[in-house]
């Protein structure tokens, strides 16, 4: 793995409602903060990715980023690849990129205002049109919830354990760890009460098993070695340490069993790349739009043995200095559904040991997973502290 | 179906709807690795052999997994009125899986691994397919040979 190129700054807005800002107005600010972050300006942008809202997808939306933003890059964008996985495969674009003399730095954003401008009486994030799912999903009343329903009970079912063993701990896990992140939307207690009491809309997930649509964004910067050096930040950097990823399916009723899902062999990859065992990795963000995602991913990636992840998130091991951080942001489920960028910030600012109450002990290496549409597209990259 | 047609329309899907609007459903088969596949092309997306055809379905299956809805958001949307009900996805028979409802059924009693039989209701002014809990086989009153 070369190591030409390092992620060197982070930025983030606010996550919660944004009345009256755009998509673009909330990524701008996004971009701009994470140049800052880096010690960049402007002229620094030669690439630029991005990725879309999820509740109003736009044509060539790199391109309106660029415009907006008075940016004229030589590299444009928009990777639609799925939650998180988007991220990891702009980040080794850009190091290709980079790496073949290209650019020298590049920044990376998402951000959405699916809260404010949601729709009364329709889903967060609608079923678009050609999603796939029109002719053989939808005209039986398939929903979002109720695709990732189907797998959480496909899950419950193979380990014969029930939702509030296997999903409740994880609820309350990710609640816990958000608490400790002044820039989540979600951190007020919840409790077993809540959740019994919580709306069923796919069994076997609750409306507090799904990760709730706010509006934010963020961004990363990547830059070039030298680059780096000649700023002094490659203490404050992470380079990538391996990646894989692997698509299997669009749609649910197409969807592998769990242990056919590309969340297995993506992580294989990554690891055998990098050089890292299972015992190396000090933190895992996961792409939680479901508490259900978390035990499926944690499990299938072979960090924590079948059926199991419910017990441990009970015991603790999901918490910042437990056996297994895991979303030490509170995740999309606490935070909100910030499409996965925070998911790499977050990786990022542990690596530099910049997470406060929240600091991982000692984190050097973080995996950042991520699973698009339903388990369909499946990644993980590997981030190492420093450069 | 309009919002599809530009990005999936072709003679396999429209041969295998007209199937179902004739209460007949037939199920994709590929000549080239012998097996069926769901759902319709024009080529088997296992070998990519042209040599498909649509065989009858026996209309048996299983549940693999399934979910009760209970909540849907959408004044125009008609399942909001069906609240709640059950979603499937069964494994046929022949080898393939498809999502479909679960009718003729209280939703407390769907399960995984449930045997079901195909049927077919009239929704939303089109006719498509569904399962219901397979009848039991009668008892056999033929004579021992």
């Amino acid at each position: 793995m070369s190591h030409s190129a390092a992620i060197v700054g982070i930025g983030e807005t606010r996550v919660g409602k944004h009345p009256g800002r755009g998509i673009l107005d909330l990524q701008g600010e996004a971009v701009r903060l994470a140049l800052a972050d880096a010690k960049m300006e402007k002229p620094d942008v030669h690439g630029l990715y991005t990725l879309g809202s999820y509740l109003n997808p736009l044509l060539m939306h790199g391109l309106s980023v660029a415009e907006y933003l008075g940016l004229r890059p030589r590299i444009q964008g928009n990777f639609d690849v799925g939650g998180t996985v988007a991220f990891m495969r702009m980040a080794c674009d850009a190091m290709a990129a980079i790496d073949n003399g290209e650019i020298e730095a590049a920044v990376c954003v998402y951000g959405d205002n699916a809260s404010s401008r949601r729709v009364a009486g329709q889903h967060g994030f609608i079923r678009q049109v050609d999603q796939g799912t029109e002719e053989f999903e939808d005209p039986f009343g398939s929903t979002l919830v109720a695709s990732y329903a189907l797998l959480a009970r496909r899950y419950l079912d193979l380990h014969r354990i029930e939702a509030e063993t296997a999903f409740w701990p994880i609820a309350l896990a990710m609640r816990e760890n958000a608490k400790l992140n002044d820039n989540a939307a979600y951190r007020k207690t919840i409790t077993l009460e809540e959740y019994r009491a919580s709306q069923m809309v796919a069994e076997p997930l609750r409306r507090l098993d799904c990760s709730p649509v706010v509006d934010g964004a963020g961004a990363f910067v990547i830059a070039s070695k030298k680059r780096i050096d000649k700023l002094g930040l490659g203490g404050r950097a992470a380079r990538l340490l391996g990646i894989g990823t692997q698509a299997t399916h669009k749609i649910v009723s197409q969807t592998p069993d769990l242990d056919g899902l590309g969340m297995a062999e993506a992580g294989r990859r990554a690891m055998a790349q990098a050089g890292v065992s299972h015992s190396d990795v000090d933190l895992v963000t996961i792409h939680d739009g479901f508490t259900s995602s978390i035990a499926i991913t944690l499990e299938q990636l072979g960090f924590i043995k079948p059926g199991e992840t419910g017990p441990r998130a009970a015991e603790g091991a999901l918490g910042p200095k437990g056996d297994l951080p895991t979303n030490t942001h509170g995740g999309l489920i606490s935070q909100g559904h910030v499409g996965g960028i925070m998911h790499v910030l977050e990786a990022v600012r542990q690596l530099r040991g910049e997470a406060g109450a929240r600091q991982v002990p000692n984190a050097r290496v973080a995996a950042v997973t991520g699973n698009g549409n339903i388990f369909s597209s499946c990644g993980m990259m590997l981030l190492g502290k420093g450069l | 179906m309009n919002a599809t047609a530009v990005l999936t329309d072709d003679e396999a899907r429209a041969q295998f709807w007209r199937s179902v609007e004739n209460r007949a459903m037939a199920l994709p088969f590929c000549r080239g690795c012998s097996a069926y596949f769901f759902f319709p092309r024009p080529f088997c997306p296992a070998c990519w052999s042209d040599q498909v055809e649509l065989r009858p379905a026996s209309g048996r299956g299983t549940v693999w997994s399934y979910s009760v809805v209970r909540f849907a958001h959408g004044a125009a949307n008609p399942w909001q009125q069906r609240l709640p009900y059950a979603l499937a996805l069964v494994d046929l028979e022949e080898g393939v899986r498809i999502m479909a409802n679960v009718l003729e059924c209280p939703v407390e009693q769907v399960r995984s691994g449930m045997a079901v039989q195909l049927t077919y209701a009239d929704l939303d002014g089109r006719t498509l397919y569904a399962f219901k809990p397979a009848q039991a086989a009668p008892a056999s009153t033929a004579a021992r040979a």
